[in-house]
This record gives structure tokens, sequence and C-alpha cells, in this order.
């Protein structure tokens, strides 16, 4: 566990068994950080939030927000969802849709009796002109500020049924906050949006999350959104921590495949020795000083290689091999070429630079690397560089 | 209609409108063959001419009259009642009990379930006799009720009600039970994390997404309650003004009063049709609302 954030923010160590599936993870948020929780489908992120609301207990492990232990598989304690001061915004959102966007979002100050003090502390003093009164009128009144905030106030009568994407999404948001929660969790909020609203709601969401004073956890299949919205970043693939860091640092040195392909860059592991890289791949690198030895990563740019028909003439490149295009794929404003050789490896050229070499799928050309575009690092130093 | 075991190629003629009609369905003809449409024909037959009978026969000229006759206006408030009141009952108890066979799991529960819905198909005679033998007054219930409390529920009012209740009351339990099932718990999750107790996800989420299939399975009930007569002349008799419903008032009154008998069924029949058409209205449709 991370002994810098003590008893303050969220701490959990997460066991989840479940048939095949097991859920394996410590995570850790500190108050107003936001932590992206990045994996593939059927990671666990969403299993993972499921416990951290206390919809699925523990199998093994524990849970503390504050200091205050949600879950504890050890000692038997679990405080159940509806006690846990917990906002959570689901993927598919799930406003209630029998209710209006007010009443949605007066639902969790209703239900959590938040009574005037509490209304007080959310910016608005009409709260506590309705005096000690409960319920519905109370609720409404502490939902009034959040419409305002999120900007729904003109559709505080809509139905649910009747908002756009990015306008149920912003409701869902102020359901969730406006229950005066200590941790926040969102499921893959923008996922359900197209590409277009994405955007601007996610740049609303950046304002809104860094608002929010707790810790944040925001799980994703998208890498933009991640870096984007969040402090660090936590990988998690078959339901295990495979990287943990700044979104930068996750960014530059990819600890596994899949978080490579998800930032864009060719990915090998090999055993360095020296300036030298053996690949298990296949093929060899020659590298930067990198004070490495055994197991190391090899990350690549696609555009940092260089492509010839020819077998390039001695050059200060000092790592030159062959290899066959297996496909092209033209991108927004570039192709990338993916190609078979030892070591593989995907490729970004212009659309000119095809039209002048005249590459097509089974042709056999040489890559070029310089060594300073090789980006070196330990194996089994990526887990570590979370920074804390 | 020609013999479609003719020559493969044989045509027949398409008329414009069927031709259109097939263009914009995309799909074969409308028709029915013949060895279907003789039996459904049959099926409609059978089915409409005798409600026909009963408008042919009805004496509409003195109408008015014979329903005001005090037999059978205090046929129709009984029978308003009774099932009014067997429908609330039904519903302060059926919804639960739906939630509990929906919700929960506990050894028996299917046993439970099925005992529930026997009513469903249970000749509705035998329930009035089994009432009768728990509630009567040498019931094995029903003698301690006499002795201790001096109450009997036999041929009483309050023996209507119960009456129809153990029959309607099935309708409602299964069918709120199944929109129960097919709810989308994710709203319940969804109420909870918001910090929603049990009670408060019950009473502000899972009855109003169910509304529609409760109102359904209320007007199912009484409906059923209002035309129930096996279990009622069994347990409650036939007193007029006291235990003797519609349909009974019905049966009794084709002997000595054929129009009011036939007067009487109509008005059975008009709310059986309302009752129909309220269910295939929107807010009825079941399910649950999305």
């Amino acid at each position: 566990m991370n002994p810098g954030t003590g008893g303050e923010g969220l701490v959990a160590d997460v066991e989840v068994r479940r048939g095949p599936f097991s859920l394996r993870a410590s995570v850790t948020a500190a108050p107003g950080e936001v932590l992206a929780v990045l994996g593939p489908n059927g990671a666990g992120k969403s299993t993972l939030l499921s416990t951290l609301a206390g919809l699925t207990p523990l199998s093994g492990g524990r849970i503390s927000l504050g200091g205050v232990t949600l879950d504890d598989a050890d000692s038997g304690d679990f405080v159940e969802a509806a006690r846990r001061p917990v906002g959570f915004v689901f993927q598919d959102y799930r406003l209630f849709p029998h209710l209006s966007v007010l009443d949605n979002v007066a639902f969790s100050p209703r239900a959590r009796g938040l009574g005037s003090g509490r209304a007080r502390r959310l910016g608005s003093g009409r709260g506590r002109r309705l005096g000690s009164g409960r319920g519905r009128a109370e609720g409404r009144a502490t939902a009034y500020p959040w419409l305002a905030r999120l900007g729904l106030a003109e559709l505080a009568r809509r139905r649910p049924a009747d908002l756009s994407g990015g306008q149920a999404q912003r409701v869902a948001l102020a359901r969730a906050l406006a229950g005066d929660p200590a941790l926040l969790l969102l499921d893959e909020p923008l996922s359900a949006l197209d590409a277009r609203t994405r955007i601007d709601v996610q740049t609303e969401l950046k304002r809104h999350l860094s608002g929010f004073a707790g810790p944040c956890l925001l799980v994703t299949h998208d890498p933009l959104e991640a870096l984007v919205l969040a402090d660090r970043l936590l990988v998690l693939e078959h339901g295990r921590v495979v990287q943990e860091g700044t979104p930068a640092e996750v960014a530059r040195r990819p600890a596994t495949d899949y978080v490579a392909r998800l930032v864009g860059l060719n990915l090998y592991s090999g055993t360095a020795a020296g300036p030298h890289v053996a690949l298990h791949e296949g093929g060899a690198f020659v590298v930067p000083d990198h004070h490495e030895r055994g197991e190391v990563l090899v990350a690549l740019r696609p555009s940092a290689v260089v492509v010839s028909t020819t077998p390039p003439a001695l050059s200060s490149v000092r790592n030159t091999w062959p290899a066959t295009i297996a496909g092209l794929t033209l991108l927004t404003d570039r192709v990338r070429l993916d190609l078979v050789g030892e070591p593989s490896a995907l490729v970004d050229v212009t659309p000119a630079a095809v039209a002048e070499l005249d590459l097509v799928a089974g042709q056999r050309v040489w890559l070029s690397a310089k060594a300073t575009e090789l980006e070196v690092y330990g194996a089994d130093r990526v887990k570590g560089v979370a920074g804390e | 209609m020609k013999d479609e075991a003719g020559s493969a190629t044989a045509s027949a003629r398409l008329s414009p409108r069927e031709r259109a009609r097939r263009v914009t369905d995309g799909a074969g003809p409308r028709s029915a063959p013949i060895p279907l449409l003789v039996p459904a024909l049959v099926g409609v037959a059978f089915l409409v001419i005798p409600l026909a009978g009963l408008l042919l026969r009805a004496p509409w000229g003195s109408a008015w009259e014979i329903l005001h006759g005090s037999q059978a206006t205090e046929a129709l408030k009984l029978s308003l009642w009774t099932s009014s009141v067997a429908t609330a009952i039904s519903l302060v108890v059926g919804v639960p009990l739906a939630w509990v066979l929906a919700r929960t799991d506990f050894l028996g529960l299917r046993v439970v379930r099925a005992l529930v819905t026997l009513p469903l198909v249970l000749p509705p005679v035998v329930g009035g006799v089994a009432l009768l033998l728990a509630f009567g007054r040498n019931g094995f219930l029903g003698q301690y009720l006499d002795q201790w409390f001096g109450i009997t529920i036999p041929f009483s009012p309050t023996a209507v009600v119960m009456a129809e209740t153990f029959v309607a009351m099935p309708f409602l339990v299964v069918t709120v039970e199944g929109a129960l099932r097919t709810a989308d718990r994710g709203y319940e999750q969804a109420a909870a994390t918001l910090g929603a107790t049990r009670m408060v996800v019950f009473w502000r989420v899972t009855l109003p997404l169910v509304a529609p299939s409760l109102a359904a399975g209320a007007v199912l009930c009484w409906a059923r309650a209002l035309g129930e007569f096996g279990a009622t002349i069994t347990f409650a008799g036939s007193f007029p003004g006291r235990t003797q419903t519609m349909p009974i008032a019905v049966y009794y009154a084709l002997e000595t009063d054929p129009d009011a008998a036939i007067l009487l069924s109509l008005v059975l029949l008009l709310v059986s049709v309302v009752v129909l058409v309220a269910l295939r209205d929107r807010w009825l449709r079941g399910g649950v609302a999305r």
C-alpha cells in the first residue's frame, strides 16, 4: 500500500474472485486527485468501481476512505452502498425515467436527508431559509445550485427521455455531486456520446472534476480521455495492475503491448548488455547509454523510423534492418505501415512518400532508427513509477 | 379462386393495389389459404354470435326501469365495492408478495410461488369449499373466530371479499412479479449509490418503474373479482343485498326475470370491454417504463 496517502483519500486493496475471473489491485487516490483506470474490456475496471461503491463486496482485501473502513474482507466489516459517501456516474447514466431532471438531481440530497446545514456549504443560502423541514422541498433546494452550476437550470422540468446525450451526462454528474460525496466514481462517462459532443463534454468535465475536493476515479478505455482528464493513470489488464504513473510517464514508457498500442508506440522487450539490446522476438537494437542491465523494454515512435527501398548507405544511423510491408492504413494525415521483420514495427510515413517510393503490400524495404530515438527502461521498474 | 395445383407458371391476376402494397411492404400475400380461413371464421362466429344474441334480445326500451329495480342495483353496488376492496387488499398484500417472489431467495420459494399461483388454475368452486373449510363456522380457523370473538365470516359481505381476493389476487401477483423480474436493476443500484435505503428504493424507484404493470395487474385483478361466481356462491351464498353479486344475480334472474338477467349481463360485458380497451391503452401496455 502506498504510505504517502495515509488515512487521507482512498486506500483500497481490492480482491474479487468470480469464477475464472479474478481482480487483484491496490488503488490509492489522494483528495482532489483524478485517477484514470485504463484497460481493455473485461479487465475488471467496472468491477473495481463496483467494489468501491459497495455494489460488490470484496472477496479479499480492504477499502478505506478518509481513514474510515468501508469494506474489510478479514473482519467482515461492510458499509452498504446507500451508507457510503460515494457519487457514481454510470456508463449508461441510469437517470430515473419517471423523475424530472430536478428530481433526479434532488434524489440524493433527499435520500441522504441533507438538511440546511449541508445546503449552506454548497454555496446557496436557499437551504437555510427553508428551515428544518425535510423532504422534497429541501432536496430540490439543494439540487438547484447544482443545476445552475452545470448549466441545467432551463432543463429542470424535463424528463431524461427528452435530453440529448451531453445533457444527460451533465445531469448524471450533477446527480452524483448533489449528494455531497467524498469519493467520485465515473464509469466510462463519455462513451455513450458521439465524437463531437464528447470533446465539448470532456472539456467541461475536466473543469468540474478539478473543482471536486475528494478523490475521483475515472474508468475509461479511451487513452485520450485518460490523458486529458487524469492526474494519474492506472492500467488494468486481466484483473491486474500492469502500470501506474502520470499520463506523461505512461505515454512515454508503456509497460505492455496494450498500453503501447493505446499511446501509439512500438514496444519491444529484450535483454540489455551495454549499448546492445537483444530482442525476444528476434533482432537487436543499438541503444543510447542507459545504465540498464537485464530485462528491458524499448519504446519507439512510429514516426521516428525511416523507410527506404534500397539498403541505406553508410550513415550515422545505428539501427538498420530489412522488413516486409504487411499492410498500409491511411490515418488522417499519414499512412501507417505494418511491417514484418526482426523486429516487426508500425511506421508512419506521409502519403507523398508512399506515392514516391511506390510502397505496396508485400514489398521488401529497409528500416532505420537512430539510437537516440529509442526509449529504454527497465521492465521491472515500470509499475513503481507512480511518483508519489 | 384458381387451382393452385396448376402448372408452375400458371399466372394469376395481381390487382394494382395488391401489387403496390407488396412492393411497399416487401411482404408476401396477406390473404389466408382456405384450410386456415374456414376454421378461423368458425371460431370467430362461435365467440361473437352469443354476444350478438345478448345485444339483440336486450329489452332496450325498459332498460332503465329494470336496472333501477332494487335487486339489480343492489347487486351492482355490492359487486363494485367488494371487487374494489378485494383489489385494494390484493395491492397491499400482493405487491410485497410479488416483490418477495421476484427478489428474494429462500428454501421452498418455488413451492410458495406454485401455491400462490394455484388459484389461477383451481376451479373457483374448490376455492370456495376450501375457504369454507378454513373460515366456516366449523372450519379449523373459523371455529375459533366464532368461539372467541363471535365473528362469523361465511355468508357475509366479508366472505364475498375474501372469495374474490382468493381468486383474483394471483393475477396481480403474477403480473407484478413478472415486471419486477424484467425491471432494470441498474436503476436500483444507482439509487443505492445515491444514498437510498432499500425501502426508499422500493417506493421511489422500483414501484414507479413497474407502475404500468401494477396498473395492468390491478385492472385484471378487479375484473376477475367482478366476475367471480363459483367461490363466492360457495363461501358467501346468495343473499340479495348482502352477498348476491352481479354474476350470481344474473344466474338467479335468468329463471325469474330474464330481461333483468340480460341487462345485468350487458353491464358486465360493457365493463369487460372497457377493461380490454384500458389494457390495450398505452399506459397499460405492460412491462416496464423506460
